[in-house]
Parts: C-alpha cells; sequence; structure tokens
C-alpha cells in the first residue's frame, strides 16, 4: 500500500508559486530523496506533509487516509527542521520526552524510549546537557533522536545534513541509512546535494521551480535524464547546442555553433532544421582519438580524478573528467592539442528549453 | 498513569492533568482558535478602542471652530509639535540611558542587582501626579541641591522633560531586561546550529531580538509622554504642550481643542509609529560600526565607566524623584507616630487601607483580563492569522488609547460609559482596562516576534496541541518578557488617576485617594506616608509575584 501520496498539491505565497499541482506517490519504508535548488519549494512540499502549512488546493494521503486539514499532531509524521529547532530551555532527554507525553505515552514507557533513542543515535552521556552545549553534529542527532522517539512512522528530514561539515556529512548520512533500514522507516530526505541524494535514496524527486520534474530510482535520473535540467541538476554535463542536420532513423546528426558535427541517438522524433540541445557527461568524453579538434585550458587535479576544459574553434568550452589512472600529467601540458570523441550511444538530445538552454540552467 | 501516590498533591496533579487534557482538546479546534480571534478583537473594539475615542467621535464637527481661528490653530499645533518632540527626546533618551542598566541588571551575576531590579519597578508604582509633585519639590520649589549652589529651576520645559524621563524610564528597562533574559536563553543554540562565532551571534541574533524591544520600548515611552496629563500639568509652569493645553481649555469650557488636539496627536503618532515599525525592523546595524563601538563599549574602563554613569542617572533622575516627596516629608512624618496611625486603621488610615485593598483588586482583574484577551490578539498579529493587513490596522489602532491624552481619554469614557448606570467599580476596571491593554499587547507582540516559529512548528510536528505548545514551549521560552507585561500592567493600574477620577466619584483607588491628600494642604504629611507605605507594599507583592513566577517557570508549566 502506498504510503504517501499527493494529489495535485498546490501553494502560492502571494505572488510566488511555492508547488504547482505536485503529483507524488512513495512507498511504505522507501527512502526518497526530493533534490532541487534553493526555493524549488522542497521545504514547502515536506510542511504540507507533515501538516504544517495547509495547501491551497489539493489532497495528501498518509496511509491510505485523506490527511488534507489534519493538524500536524495528528498525523503519523514528523518533520525535523532545517536548522533542528531544539527547545533551548529544556535539556536533550526532556526534549525528547516532550513528543512522548504530548502523544500521550506514561512516564515510564517514555523514560526507557528515550534511553533507548539516545542510545541509538549514541548520545547516551549527554542527556541532561541543554542544546547550547552540544556540537553541531551532536544537536542534529538529539533533533533525530527526537523525532525517532515520538515512533512516527514517516520522517521528513529538512536538509539534516545541510549544516554539518563535510566529514561529519558522510558519517551521518551511513547512520541515516541504517537507522532508516533498522526501524523500517519511512524517510522522505530533502537536500541540494546530489551525491547525498545519489548514495541515500530508493527514489529520487527532482524539483524544480514547484514542480516534480523527474522521480525514479537513482540510477535511472542518472542514466536516464528526461530534460536538461535533470541532465544539469544530476551528475555533471556538458551542453552543445546546434541545429539538427539529418535524421536517420535514430541517429541524428547536430551541428554545433561552430559548424563542428556530432551524433546522438535519439527516438524523439526530431526534425530536419530543429533546435536541439546535446548532453554529454563529462567522464564519457573521450580524449585523444575523436574527431573533434580541442586546445586545453585547464587542469585542475581533485585527486580521484581530474577536471580539464578544452576549447574548439570557435571558443566552445568542454569540460572532460578523466579518472586517476587515465591522467598523466607529462601528457596534458596546456595549450597543446587533442583530438576529443563523443560517443552518440551516451550522449543525451532534448529539444531546445522554451527559455534557451540558459534559461533552463540559470533560472535555478 | 502516574506512579502510585496519595493524598492531595495526587489528586491536585490529576485535576490539573485533566484540565490540561481538556484545555489540549479544546484547543485542536479550529473554531475554537477562530472564536478566540473574534472575541479578542470584539472587546478590543467594543470595549477598548471606541469607548476611548467617543469622545472625539462626538463631538468631530467642532474641529472647524478650531480650523477657521488662526489664533487657535496656532496654538494647538504648537502645542502638538512640543507633545511630539518632547516624546521624541524622552524616548530616545530612555533607550539610550536605559539599555546599560538593562544590560547590567540582564548580564551581570552580582547579589545585589536583584535589589536593582526590584527598584526599577518602584518608580513604576508611584502615581505619575505624585511624580510630578515630587518632581517639582525636588527639581524647583524645594531642591535639595542648594547646598551645592543649584537654586532649583523653573516649571517649564526642563521640568516637563525631566517627569517624561523619570515616569517612562522604568518601562522601558523593564521590557529590556525581560527581553535580554529571554535572549540568553534562546541566542546560542540557533547561532550554534548555524556555525556561527559568538560575536557573529551578538551581531545577527542578540541585537536583532533586541530590535523588537527597542521598538516596543520606543512606542511605549513616545505615547505615554504624548498622553501624560496630570503630572505635566503641575511641572509645566507656563509652557503648554497636547495635553496641558487640552486640560486648561476644557477648564476653561472650551471643548473644540481636545477634539483637534486629540485627533491630531493619534493621527501623527500612528504615522510615526508604523513608521518605526516598519523601518526600524528594516533597519541593519552596519558590522563594521557596531564591531568597533562593541569593542570599545567592552572594554573594561569604559565598561565600568558607562555601567557607573547608568546607575547614576537611575538614581539621580528617576528614583530619586520618585521618592523625594517621602524623604522630603520624613522628619515630619516620623514626628507623627505614623506607623501605630497607619496599622491601627485610625482617622484618614481606614480610607487609606479600603482605597489600597480596591486598587489591588482593580489592578489583578485588569491584569487578568488583559492577559486573556491581549494573548489572541498578538497572535493575531505577529501570526498574521488573518492576513497582513489586518495585523497591521489592529497593531496600529491597539495603541491608541496610551497615545490619546488622558484627559480627553477619561471625558471620552465617562461619556461612553456614563449613562450605562454601571457601578463605578465596573467603571473604573473599563477605564484601567483600556488604559493597560496597549502595554499587554504590545509586550505580547514582542514576545511572539522574537519566539521562532520553529519552535512552535517542531512543538506540532512532535505531537503537541497548540495548547501544549504555548504551555511548554512559547510561554517558558519568554516567561521574562511576558513578567515584564504583566508588571507595566499591573503598576500602570496602580498608579494611574486622570481617567480613574474622569468616570468615578466614589469608588477610589489609592492614587487617586493620594492625590486628593497632596492636593489639601492638611494632608501632606499623610501623603508622604501613604506614598511611601503603597510603595513599600507594591514591592513586596511584586517580588513575591516574581518569586512564584519564575519558580514556577512560567504561570501554567
Ligand atoms: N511563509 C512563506 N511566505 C512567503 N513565501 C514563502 C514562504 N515559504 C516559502 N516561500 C517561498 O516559496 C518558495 C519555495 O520555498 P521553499 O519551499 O522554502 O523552497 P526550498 O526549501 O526548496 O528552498 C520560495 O520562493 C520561498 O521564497
Ligand atoms: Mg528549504
Amino acid at each position: 500500500m502506498p504510503k504517501v501520496v499527493l494529489e495535485k498539491v498546490s501553494k502560492r505565497f502571494g505572488r510566488i508559486t511555492a508547488l504547482d499541482k505536485i503529483d507524488l506517490m512513495l512507498d511504505d519504508g522507501e527512502y526518497s530523496c526530493i533534490l532541487g535548488p534553493t526555493g524549488s519549494g522542497k521545504t514547502t512540499l515536506l510542511k504540507i506533509i507533515a501538516g504544517l502549512v495547509e495547501p491551497d488546493s489539493g489532497d495528501v494521503y498518509i496511509d491510505g487516509k485523506r490527511v488534507t486539514g489534519t493538524p500536524a499532531e495528528k498525523r503519523n509524521a514528523v518533520y525535523m527542521h532545517q536548522n533542528y529547532a531544539l527547545f533551548p530551555h529544556l535539556t536533550v532527554s526532556q526534549n525528547i520526552i516532550f513528543g512522548l507525553t504530548a502523544r500521550g505515552f506514561e512516564e515510564e514507557t517514555a523514560r526507557r524510549k528515550v534511553s533507548e533513542v539516545l542510545e541509538t543515535v549514541k548520545l547516551g552521556e549527554w542527556a541532561n546537557a541543554y542544546p547550547r552545549e552540544l556540537s553541531g553534529g551532536m544537536q542534529q542527532r538529539v533533533a533525530l533522536a527526537r523525532c525517532l522517539a515520538t515512533g512516527a512512522r514517516l520522517l521528513l528530514l529538512d536538509e539534516p545534513l545541510g549544516a554539518l561539515d563535510a566529514r561529519l556529512r558522510l558519517e551521518v548520512r551511513r547512520e541515516l541509512s541504517r537507522i532508516a533500514e533498522e526501524l523500517n522507516l519511512t524517510v522522505i530526505h530533502v537536500t541540494h546535494d546530489q551525491s547525498e541524494a545519489l548514495s541515500l535514496a530508493d527514489r529520487l524527486i527532482l524539483m524544480r521551480s514547484g514542480k516534480i520534474i523527474q522521480t525514479g530510482p537513482p540510477e535511472e535520473v542518472y542514466f536516464k535524464p528526461n530534460s536538461v535540467f535533470s541532465a544539469y541538476f544530476v551528475g555533471e554535463s556538458v551542453f552543445l547546442e546546434g541545429v539538427v542536420r539529418r535524421v536517420d532513423g535514430r541517429i541524428v546528426t547536430l551541428e554545433l555553433r561552430n559548424g563542428t558535427v556530432i551524433e546522438a541517438l535519439s527516438n524523439e522524433g526530431f526534425k530536419r532544421g530543429e533546435l536541439a540541445v546535446a548532453a554529454v557527461r563529462c567522464e564519457d568524453i573521450g580524449v585523444g582519438g575523436g574527431p573533434l579538434t580541442a586546445r586545453l585550458k585547464e587542469v585542475n587535479f581533485l585527486g580521484s580524478f581530474s577536471k580539464l576544459v578544452f576549447e574548439l574553434t570557435g571558443g566552445l568550452k568542454i569540460t572532460v573528467n578523466i579518472p586517476l589512472p587515465r591522467f598523466i600529467k607529462e601528457e596534458f601540458r596546456i595549450g597543446a592539442s587533442f583530438q576529443l570523441s563523443i560517443p552518440r550511444e551516451k550522449t543525451y538530445l532534448f529539444k531546445q528549453p522554451p527559455m534557451g538552454l540558459m534559461g533552463e540552467i540559470e533560472a535555478v | 498513569m502516574p506512579a502510585v501516590e496519595t493524598g492531595k498533591t495526587s489528586r491536585f496533579r490529576e485535576m490539573r492533568r485533566s484540565i490540561i487534557a481538556r484545555l489540549d482538546k479544546l484547543s485542536e479546534k479550529k473554531t475554537i482558535a477562530y472564536s478566540l480571534y473574534l472575541s479578542s478583537i470584539i472587546f478590543f473594539l467594543g470595549i477598548i478602542l471606541l469607548p476611548s475615542l467617543l469622545g472625539i467621535l462626538l463631538k468631530f464637527d467642532t474641529v472647524m471652530n478650531i480650523v477657521s481661528d488662526p489664533e487657535l490653530l496656532h496654538r494647538s499645533l504648537t502645542a502638538v509639535f512640543s507633545s511630539i518632540i518632547i516624546a521624541g527626546i524622552v524616548s530616545a533618551l530612555d533607550v539610550a540611558a536605559g539599555l546599560p542598566l538593562a544590560w547590567i541588571i540582564a548580564r551581570k551575576k552580582y547579589r545585589w542587582l536583584s535589589i536593582v531590579d526590584s527598584l526599577v519597578d518602584f518608580p513604576l508604582i508611584v502615581p505619575t501626579v505624585i511624580l510630578g509633585y515630587s518632581t517639582l519639590l525636588l527639581w524647583s520649589e524645594e531642591t535639595p541641591f542648594s547646598i551645592i549652589g543649584f537654586n532649583g529651576i523653573s516649571p517649564g520645559l526642563i521640568t516637563v522633560l525631566l517627569l517624561h524621563f523619570a515616569f517612562s524610564y522604568p518601562v522601558v528597562v523593564r521590557i529590556l531586561v525581560g527581553k535580554l533574559m529571554d535572549i540568553e536563553a534562546t541566542y546560542e543554540v540557533a547561532a550554534r546550529t548555524l556555525g556561527a562565532c559568538p560575536f557573529t551571534t551578538a551581531r545577527t541574533v542578540t541585537i536583532p531580538m533586541l530590535k523588537s524591544g527597542i521598538i516596543t520600548s520606543l512606542i511605549l515611552s513616545f505615547a505615554r509622554s504624548l498622553s501624560e496629563t496630570g503630572a505635566t500639568i503641575m511641572v509645566a509652569g507656563s509652557f503648554e504642550n497636547g495635553p496641558v493645553f487640552i486640560k486648561k481649555s476644557i477648564d476653561a469650557g472650551m471643548v473644540p481643542p481636545m477634539v483637534f488636539v486629540s485627533l491630531v496627536l493619534i493621527v501623527l503618532s500612528i504615522l510615526i509609529l508604523a513608521g518605526l515599525r516598519l523601518f526600524g525592523f528594516k533597519l541593519r546595524i552596519p558590522f563594521r560600526k557596531s564591531h568597533r563601538i562593541e569593542a570599545a563599549l567592552s572594554s573594561e574602563g569604559v565598561t565600568r565607566i558607562r555601567d557607573l554613569f547608568a546607575i547614576i542617572i537611575f538614581l539621580f533622575l528617576v528614583l530619586l524623584p520618585a521618592c523625594y516627596m517621602v524623604l522630603a516629608r520624613i522628619n515630619s512624618m516620623l514626628s507623627y507616630d505614623l506607623l501605630g496611625k497607619i496599622f491601627t486603621l485610625q482617622g484618614p488610615w481606614s480610607t487609606y487601607g479600603v482605597s489600597v485593598l480596591n486598587s489591588y483588586v482593580i489592578a489583578l482583574l485588569t491584569t487578568l483580563i488583559n492577559v486573556m484577551f491581549s494573548l489572541p490578539m498578538a497572535t493575531i498579529i505577529v501570526r498574521r492569522k488573518l492576513g497582513g493587513f489586518v495585523s497591521r490596522i489592529l497593531e496600529a489602532l491597539s495603541n491608541t488609547s496610551i497615545i490619546m491624552p488622558s484627559v480627553a481619554l477619561g471625558v471620552s469614557l465617562s461619556l461612553f460609559w456614563g449613562t450605562s448606570g454601571a457601578s463605578d467599580f465596573i467603571l473604573v476596571l473599563l477605564a484601567h482596562l483600556c488604559i493597560t491593554y496597549p502595554y499587554m499587547v504590545a509586550t505580547t507582540v514582542s514576545v511572539l516576534e522574537d519566539i521562532p516559529v520553529e519552535l512552535e512548528e517542531a512543538g506540532r510536528t512532535l505531537g503537541g496541541t497548540p495548547f501544549t505548545v504555548f504551555r511548554s514551549i512559547v510561554l517558558p521560552v519568554a516567561k521574562y518578557s511576558f513578567l515584564s507585561g504583566v508588571i507595566l500592567t499591573f503598576t500602570r493600574s496602580v498608579n494611574e488617576t486622570g481617567a480613574t477620577l474622569a468616570v468615578s466619584k466614589t469608588f477610589k483607588t489609592v492614587s487617586v485617594l493620594l492625590v486628593e491628600w497632596v492636593k489639601s494642604p492638611g494632608m501632606r504629611i499623610e501623603a508622604g506616608a501613604g506614598t511611601m507605605m503603597l510603595m513599600f507594599l507594591s514591592i513586596v507583592l511584586l517580588l513575591i509575584f516574581r518569586y512564584i513566577y519564575t519558580k514556577g517557570g512560567g504561570a501554567l508549566a
């Protein structure tokens, strides 16, 4: 039975449309990540599911029950705020107990639960500390413990790792998926960090300007982006604008601005003369032996891979990611000339977006 | 179920629990919330706003009399102008001098500070008219500084400024202390989660949070300075501000100046206050400058001097005027066998006892009722429950009854309630509700403004009903600010005279009685002794109340 269903949910704040007719269906026990740029409506979506914001129209179902209009405290869902929102006047254990007594647990049970969840998040010794005495990472764990303790089966996490430093983020990421697995929770996790979303999610929900652009398992979104925006926001791609010169079955030939010709595979029914955008993953572009002649402009060594920026004739820039074993420093001299290849089976071809390529990417 | 307990405490807890459970149930219903909002608006319009304005509304047509008379128009406008200037100067000085003292009280941990803290409330209890009389004695007629060659200043602008500073300063300190205490509890969390360093914390959290307290202080002291009449007349000499001009004309049988001046004052100050709210919040303190100023202000030497200065200002310009009338009469009081007479309730002292009781009953009821109705009102205003436009209008209007010159307010109230046949007790209660309502709303608004919405949301999503969230999160987080609202309301009710006199002839509060005593030459000693007694009683009462309140972690928690 689907755990969370949204039907045509819309929300406006004055002139801003925060959510535009959102439809969504999430399964029981699924870990979903909502990925999208700031202002795309992620928080609003989560708060609507939590019951903290009322939608202007549309319906929300949790566990098959329509909950639109049900106050937050009556929903079997708990929302964790981006800044944790710990109660400053209460200790760690009092913070956790709040939700338990509010939900009518007996004192004994509540106490037992507190030590249980504190154990889960490994904060046993800090039960009597005040939030201000804890580090950012610890506060994050208290906030999580406080949510877990309520026993709600649906956990709504709003950028839960946003305020942590990079190392801690990786650690907590693993913790989160362990806990969700162990307690068999349904989690909706909001983030604007794609690696976080790709690594955690059973299902990725990609949002932009109040709309869901694409949803599916992370591999699917990564390997089959349905739009320029998807290809831009998940993974790293080079975008090439051009005019369709030939269509031969699935093979589409595209002429770029500088006259270079590339090929891509598509079933989308492109027509000759049509404007199109091709996207290629930076790691899929071959260096050495290919039809495109380019000059190396920049080399960025990033550890496990290097980022090389090439320039085609006419000033078009192409970024290529090369894994460490293939990176030989002496070979890649700046100013040297290279041949690049763009494999047509790995090139995604999209219709020209209505606002143009930059419009699609920059309106983010 | 609670652990097995016996005796009364368990029954009491059981009862408390069931009451809370019932309120929880009620608070879940949206209809309940909206009927609370509705009743608070009806209360505001029907009990506070309309009665306050009636005198003006009924005589509105007389405005033309003034507008068509150049001389009268000039005099009116000059008076209004003086009022606004004085109110502006006084409220600015209040904040400038009040902030350091509030900071000392809230942040430093000396034991004697709790005494200073209670002394701040001391002048609040003194009936303002008595404070006026006392100011006149101190700075002009019987100045003790003649021994250092200061022969007093003649009544006029300066004495009016001194008086207004003295009665509004404690209000400002009280609000700022409450705010600082609450911020201390909240700020570090918010800042730490965002990974801010302590200085950034001060700049991004403490100062902006204090800003709403400063704005509230400015509003209340500004409005209070505009409206005060009785004491101002005592020290004004031939100088005229708005209320003095109104009072003089009413005494001469002229009503139009009251209507005109009150109207202009209300319109101007609503504009000024709305502007303050609008731009005050947008105003940013520049980082560099504030950093340098903070650093400079934080150096040891400067801190000492600043603290000393703050305390001296408080002692000489506020506390001394508040008790000078008592001090000046102390000799004659000692030879009068005061205590014996007071405690056996001889002669005038039996009237005194009754009037003290009257005052406290009225103050208590006023505070309770205003707390009840201002909470939903503040929620409407801050959380924009009925839209931003309604919020702004209600907020601006809620200050009207303290902007109104108190003579005009008194006239309006007696016109409105005069024919109702209600008892004097009820009339006085209604008048006090009008006068103190803005204090409670303004402080509650600033309380709610500073509570991060996240905390309330977290409470709800974790399973708390609106009532539980209010009781165990909002109130404890803001308990000191809330306390300052309660104290201001209570003390303002105790020291009010103008409107009380206007609506009631038989029912006497202690302030009214003391003013009568001051005015009759034979009762000067009693007036001093009575004032002293009142101060003493009120301080004790406030200390007890504050103890219970802070120990209990807020009224309901
Ligand atoms: N309470 C609100 N009042 C007005 N505008 C809001 C409010 N909450 C969100 N918005 C606007 O709605 C849009 C979506 O916001 P939000 O859901 O917070 O996005 P995200 O979490 O993806 O950054 C933004 O443009 C934001 O400014
Ligand atoms: Mg957000």
